[in-house]
């Protein structure tokens, strides 16, 4: 937006996508206008392309633990979801190896419309529940397991409330069990180590434009040796997994995005979740009353924050924040533009009321101390001001 | 945080006037946020055939937005769609269903933009309400009013009467001095993209005609209803319809009734019996009516009958007649000469010179003492 008043942004919505890092930007630049050939070619513009696509799988492969011929790119992390979930539950049916998918509660709808989407075509779906932390009970998943489960789909972290959920000790039930397991690690993916090669998972969804990559780039890792019935047919690419000419611009910058988190995965949660300590610790003092805090702050993403106002309508203080220049939500940006509670708030348990009292704060590179303790000034003079205020 | 001046939110369905509003605002140095509402879920309803465009549809949502940036100026949106659908869109299928014929933007201005919109605007730390409609807000010695705008081609005084009286302390109407040719060429001047967009006609959630969207959104109670007679004041059956709540009161056209005897004006409804009653226009004349749901808007209720202009329809321009206010609060109203098609649920409103003095909803007409 033009001459909005040299107003700085503070942007602490770093789940719902993130600025493109300038490297990234200047290899996808390279990308449009150098190395533009088709990646099937056979003669040298081409191979010029294959080499980029190559680079960009290696560096996506290496942060997974993954064999490179393992990834296919997708067109984001909807579209690997809905690989993993529908792609795999439709083969499964097609080899007789049963059509019950057990998922939880509080999936990102990617996943739980694609649920909804079997349910339709006569699968059967058991929904795990969440606890009031915020963790979907390995027990539970023990207890939902039947003779036709064919896959289980748990996400990574929690999109909303930030919880890591045991995905080690789910993968591992499913394993002994002879059940695929698949993960949403979207939110998880570059930010805290992922690895295939000594964890039991079978399929991980991840996302580019929530690591500083570009926007319409994702991939799915499959397993070697899982069958996935594709959804889109055509010229074979991605080794018919998921056909059509590569986007290769998006290929190349979420590689280059991947390896500039390599870079960063050891210290940047840790550094963020000091951040993000503080911004609690600075809400706490400057907000007069009650605070909630969703979801457990032990095994939870270091960037995340999600916290409940009672008495305040959480649409109005992010309003409030958003002409401050503060850029925060209440919850996914997959659901939001709806005043409806989230989803994900209410499976915790919380009341209407006040999960509609909610805002999530997550952290990214470029948020500073300063930042941070303007933004906590702000939201205490905010939820001071509503909660005298009579609705 | 410094705040450079009164907060004024101004809302903002797309259209020109209220991006002028906007524009105008701004230049008189307030610190304008604009507002837009969604009041209807074309998704949800699915009522709206496709390529026809209503007035919360993404495309005017988008040029609000435009005009937003290109002002340099904050803009949200407000989901209204669950107060919209309760205190609009449902009184005004009821309104048809009980005989009568209603005002939505009066209900509109009253229960949303003035209604549930403040608290909302008030969260946000606004000093004003601004809109784009025609009418202006007089601060005199007389205390605060409500007058007809400069433009009397544009007048929008008339679907205000209902707003609260304290409420007009905190709204901005920047248009009401201006002539709306005269905005059209500030929005150009702007280069607001929106600046040659046709004005906004009718109910802004009916396409074709309100007894469609009825059957479709009360289909049970309408196919209940189902077809009836047209009868004479003498009960003598003329003709055929198909639902007395497609007809309104002083209506001519649509009646289709070939006896030859016509012109025929409706000039009741009996929903009890589905029938629909005609007759020549002497019939359908009142010499006054009765009035529910008052608000004095400018002035207080006077103590004794006042002369007054009364309009009884949004493009009315008015006639004299007299207001009798009643020991109980309820008022009658006297036209000077008998008029046509007094329509009960229609708002009256009744002016003081150009001031809006109060107005309310017609009960039902008078029958001429002659």
């Amino acid at each position: 937006m033009k001459n909005k008043d040299s107003k700085k942004l503070i942007y602490m919505d770093h789940s719902a996508t993130t600025p493109v890092d300038p490297r990234v930007a200047e290899i996808v630049s390279r990308t449009m206008l150098e190395q533009w050939g088709n990646p099937s070619s056979r003669y040298a513009k081409g191979n010029e392309a294959k080499l980029v696509l190559d680079g960009a799988r290696q560096q996506v492969a290496g942060l997974l633990g993954a064999d490179p011929g393992a990834i296919f790119f997708t067109s984001g992390g909807t579209e690997a979801d809905n690989m993993a979930v529908i792609g795999t539950m439709m083969a499964a049916k097609k080899s007789g190896k049963g059509n019950h998918l057990i998922t939880s509660d509080f999936e990102h709808s990617a996943i739980s419309k694609s649920a909804q989407f079997l349910e339709e075509q006569g699968f059967r779906v058991t929904k795990l529940p969440v606890n009031p932390e915020g963790f979907v009970e390995p027990d539970r998943l023990i207890e939902a397991i039947r003779d036709d489960t064919a896959l289980v789909n748990l996400m990574h972290v929690n999109n909303e409330i930030g919880t890591i959920q045991p995905i080690s000790e789910f993968g591992a039930i499913c394993r002994e069990r002879g059940i695929l397991f698949h993960t949403d690690a979207v939110q998880s993916f570059g930010k805290i180590p992922l690895d295939v090669s000594t964890m039991p998972l079978d399929l991980v969804s991840v996302s580019s434009h929530k690591i500083y990559g570009p926007k319409g780039i994702g991939a799915l890792y499959i397993r070697e040796g899982i069958e996935i019935e594709p959804r889109v047919y055509g010229g074979g690419q991605e080794d018919k997994v998921r056909t059509g000419t590569e986007n290769m611009p998006g290929i190349a910058g979420f590689g280059e995005a991947v390896r500039i988190c390599n870079e960063l995965i050891s210290t940047e949660q840790i550094e963020l979740a000091e951040l993000r300590n503080l911004l609690l610790e600075s809400i706490t003092e400057s907000v007069k009353d009650d605070i909630l805090i969703n979801g457990s702050m032990e095994s939870r993403l270091g960037a995340n924050l999600n916290l409940s106002f009672p008495g305040i309508e959480g649409e109005s203080l992010l309003l409030s924040l958003d002409i401050d220049g503060i850029a925060a939500s209440s919850g996914s940006a997959c659901s939001s533009g709806s005043t409806e509670p989230s989803p994900v708030l209410l499976a915790l348990g919380l009341d209407k009321e006040t999960a509609q009292s909610s805002i999530r704060l997550t952290l990214g590179r470029s948020n500073t101390r300063e930042d941070i303790l303007f933004v906590a000034e702000r939201i205490g003079y905010h939820v001071n001001r509503l909660r005298e205020f009579a609705f | 945080m410094q705040r450079k001046g009164k907060r004024a939110a101004v809302l903002m369905s797309g259209g020109v006037d209220s991006s002028t509003a906007a524009a105008l605002l701004k230049k008189q140095g307030f610190d304008v946020i604009g507002v837009t509402l969604q009041l209807w879920d074309y998704d949800s309803t699915n009522h709206r055939p496709q390529g026809k465009r209503g007035c919360c549809d993404i495309s005017h949502q988008m040029d609000a937005m435009h005009v937003c940036d290109v002002l340099g100026i904050h803009h949200v949106v407000l989901d209204h769609r669950k107060q919209f659908n309760l205190e609009v869109v449902e009184p005004y299928g009821q309104s048809y269903l009980s005989g009568e014929t209603p005002n939505p933007c009066v209900l509109c201005n009253s229960k949303i933009k003035w209604g549930s919109v403040l608290p909302k605007i008030d969260a946000l730390e606004c000093d004003y309400l601004a809109t784009g409609h025609y009418a202006k807000i007089v601060r005199g010695k007389y205390g605060i009013r409500l007058e007809k705008s400069i433009d009397l081609t544009k007048d929008q005084s008339y679907a205000l009467w209902q707003i609260p009286h304290q409420t007009l302390e905190r709204t901005l109407l920047p248009l009401g001095n201006w002539e709306k040719k005269k905005i059209r060429e500030v929005a150009h001047q702007h280069g607001f993209r929106n600046a040659g967009k046709p004005d906004s006609q009718e109910v802004c959630f009916i396409d074709d005609h309100y007894g469609e969207f009825l059957r479709d959104t009360r289909h049970d109670m309408v196919e209940a209803i189902g077809n009836g007679e047209i009868i004479d004041e003498n009960d003598k059956v003329v003709g055929a319809h198909d639902g007395f709540f497609r007809f309104t009161v002083g209506q001519r056209k649509g009646l289709n009734i070939g006896d030859g005897k016509g012109p025929y004006y409706v000039v009741g409804l009996k929903p009890e019996t589905n029938q629909v009653v005609v007759g020549d226009l002497n019939a359908v004349k009142r010499s006054g009516c009765v009035i529910r749901e008052i608000n004095w808007i400018s002035f207080d209720a006077p103590a004794k009958p006042e002369p007054c202009n009364v309009k009884i329809r949004y493009n009315d321009p008015g006639v004299p007649g007299t207001i009798f206010p009643e020991e109980n609060g309820s008022l009658t109203i006297r036209f000077n000469q008998p008029r046509a098609a007094v329509t009960p649920g229609q708002s009256a409103v009744w002016y003081r010179g150009k001031a809006v003095w109060g107005g309310g909803i017609i009960s039902m007409g008078i029958k001429s003492e002659v």
